[in-house]
């Protein structure tokens, strides 16, 4: 069984008149990227400020294997500060309980890991903002914690500056247990080995996104571009495969793009057979379901 | 451990303070009008033969230190932890391995050190004095302790001012507005015709504890009231910054 790296269990928050988080309970897995997804207001940041101690639960438990570093949502930089200086500070203040001296080690290896040597010795209120957010990553390094917490790390970069930051969250993943939290589910997608779905202070979903597709769809679905299509045939093909459901997608010319699905049973084979048997079958795609599918039918509360 | 987390802070704070254009714009303001007071008493202080320097000149200059830095110390406190809460720092300073008592004496040493520069700049009127054969250096050091601690007193109110908002400006104004209160309890005694309540509201005024010290008499309880004064508007700061887990 793989180890936590954090472990929430029925947790609740509440603040005077709202219930922020409702006895959610999840876990993360040491070395994983975990995300933390749901819409606006649906108690993300809240659960990091619990994971990391910044706010106490009403009630519930919450275990964290090792150290913890933090990249809160808008990044704690003091603009007057010098790169190199300002992670010189924050290692100090993290590590005050700490006997070795590798200061100068460690607070290089974070500028390096973080891409920063270029303006390492830059004012940090002179930053763009792709730098700014690099600064705020490296922060949560410097003392080299063991799960690194980033909350909404991509919010607000250009797309060069997203990418950046996508492919050094790969690279800590190497070295950290890895927990974001993300709106963007096609983040999610390429960064995450697994998700927890937040929606309304409530987990909808938790687990690996493989395990989360296979849940969610319980039949199949592929897409066929074919030649020859015609509501005679589509009566033959639902009359031979009862339960299966036919969508045109689109007709270009002579040919017909079509969604064919079932709740239940794998026709795919027969369906392949038929179809090239009775038209001229161009293409034919399995489709899986995407976390924004995911997304969409977990917030539903319904199965696809 | 405490001591050395509160003083990382501290020197990260100072050089903050220094590297600020508002201690030079005080410190400006601050010469500029000791200096001119200091010139004007001592004019006039050739009328007041019978008395000495120190109290023709040093007891009214000290006096005005202290009505200045009701207008200063708010200004010098007031970004101290409105401008963390502004700009989100606040929570890595919370999710360090700093405790409160870290973080807020650390910001109240970087205060006190700020003060004590600006203090520094009057150094030279005893100094000049010195020359023309001025010798009470023993009550012109009590005079100086007592304007220090009560100054501590204003900055005190000032960082819990500071703890309560986002807003610098507001800080500002809230403990001035709190200062400005207490230096006016003692009249309220006054206009209420009673003596033991004016007697009380007198001993709650950081000033009339200094009056001690200009007099050259270092009385415990005003060491003890000073003391008290401080640790409990330092409470009153940690209390703020423990109120955000509420």
């Amino acid at each position: 069984m793989t180890e936590s790296a954090i472990e929430l269990f029925n947790i609740k928050k509440d603040y005077p008149g709202v219930v922020a988080l409702d006895n959610i309970s999840f876990k993360v897995k040491k070395g994983s990227v975990h995300g933390l997804l749901g819409p606006n207001g649906a108690g993300k940041s809240t659960t990091m400020k619990l994971i990391v101690g910044l706010i106490p639960p009403t009630s519930g438990q919450i275990t964290v294997s090792s150290s913890i570093g933090i990249l809160p949502e808008f990044p704690p930089l003091y603009g007057s500060m010098r790169v190199k200086d300002y992670l010189s500070f924050v290692y100090d203040i993290k590590t005050i309980h700490k006997k070795d001296s590798n200061k100068k080690s460690y607070v290089e290896q974070a500028i390096v890991k973080c891409g920063l040597e270029s303006v390492s010795h830059r004012l940090i209120e002179n930053l763009s903002r792709g730098f700014k957010q690099r600064v705020g990553i490296a922060q949560a390094l410097v003392s080299n914690p063991d799960i690194v917490i980033l909350d909404e790390p991509t919010v607000g970069l250009d797309p060069e500056a997203i990418e950046d930051i996508r492919n050094l969250i790969l690279e800590l993943k190497k070295d950290h247990t890895v927990m974001l939290s993300t709106h963007h589910l096609h983040e999610a997608n390429v960064l995450c080995d697994d998700v927890t779905i937040i929606h309304q202070g409530k987990v909808i979903q938790s687990g690996s996104i493989e395990e989360l597709q296979k849940q969610f769809q319980t039949g199949f679905v592929v897409v066929v571009l074919l030649e020859g299509w015609s509501v005679e045939k589509e009566k033959n093909f639902l009359f031979e495969y009862p339960g299966s459901k036919i969508r045109v997608i689109e007709n270009v010319g002579d040919s017909t793009k079509l969604e064919i699905s079932h709740i239940d049973k794998d026709y795919l084979k027969l369906w392949t057979k038929w179809l090239s048997t009775n038209c001229d079958l161009l293409s034919f795609e399995k489709i899986n379901l995407t976390l924004e599918d995911i997304f969409k039918s977990a917030i539903k509360g319904e199965k696809r | 451990m405490i001591l050395k987390g509160t003083m990382i802070l501290a020197k990260k704070e100072i050089k903050d303070s220094f590297s600020s254009p508002l201690i030079y714009i005080l410190g400006g303001i601050f010469s500029l009008l000791v200096g001119w007071l200091f010139f004007n008493y001592l004019l006039v202080s050739k009328e007041f033969t019978q008395q000495t320097f120190l109290q023709s000149v040093f007891f009214p200059i000290f006096g005005n230190i202290n009505y200045i830095f009701i207008f200063f110390a708010p200004l010098i406190t007031m970004r101290l932890f409105a401008e963390e809460r502004k700009l989100a720092t606040i929570e890595l300073l919370l999710t360090s391995q700093l405790t409160h008592l870290d973080i807020i004496l650390g910001k109240f040493i970087s205060s006190a050190v700020t003060v004590f520069a600006l203090l520094a700049l009057t150094f030279v009127f005893p100094i000049l004095l010195a020359f023309s054969g001025y010798a009470e250096w023993s009550m012109m050091f009590s005079s100086y302790l007592g304007t220090y601690l009560s100054i501590l007193c204003f900055l005190s109110v000032g960082l819990f001012a500071s703890s309560l908002t986002q807003n610098q400006l507001i800080a500002a104004l809230l403990a001035f507005s709190l200062l400005l209160g207490m230096m006016f309890l003692p009249l309220s005694g006054t206009v209420l015709n009673n003596y033991l309540v004016a007697q009380i509201l007198q001993y709650f005024s950081v000033l009339f504890h200094t009056e001690g010290f200009l007099l050259g008499s270092l009385k415990s309880y005003d060491f003890v009231y000073m003391f008290s004064f401080i640790g409990f508007f330092l409470y009153l700061t940690h209390l703020s910054l423990e109120s955000r887990k509420w």
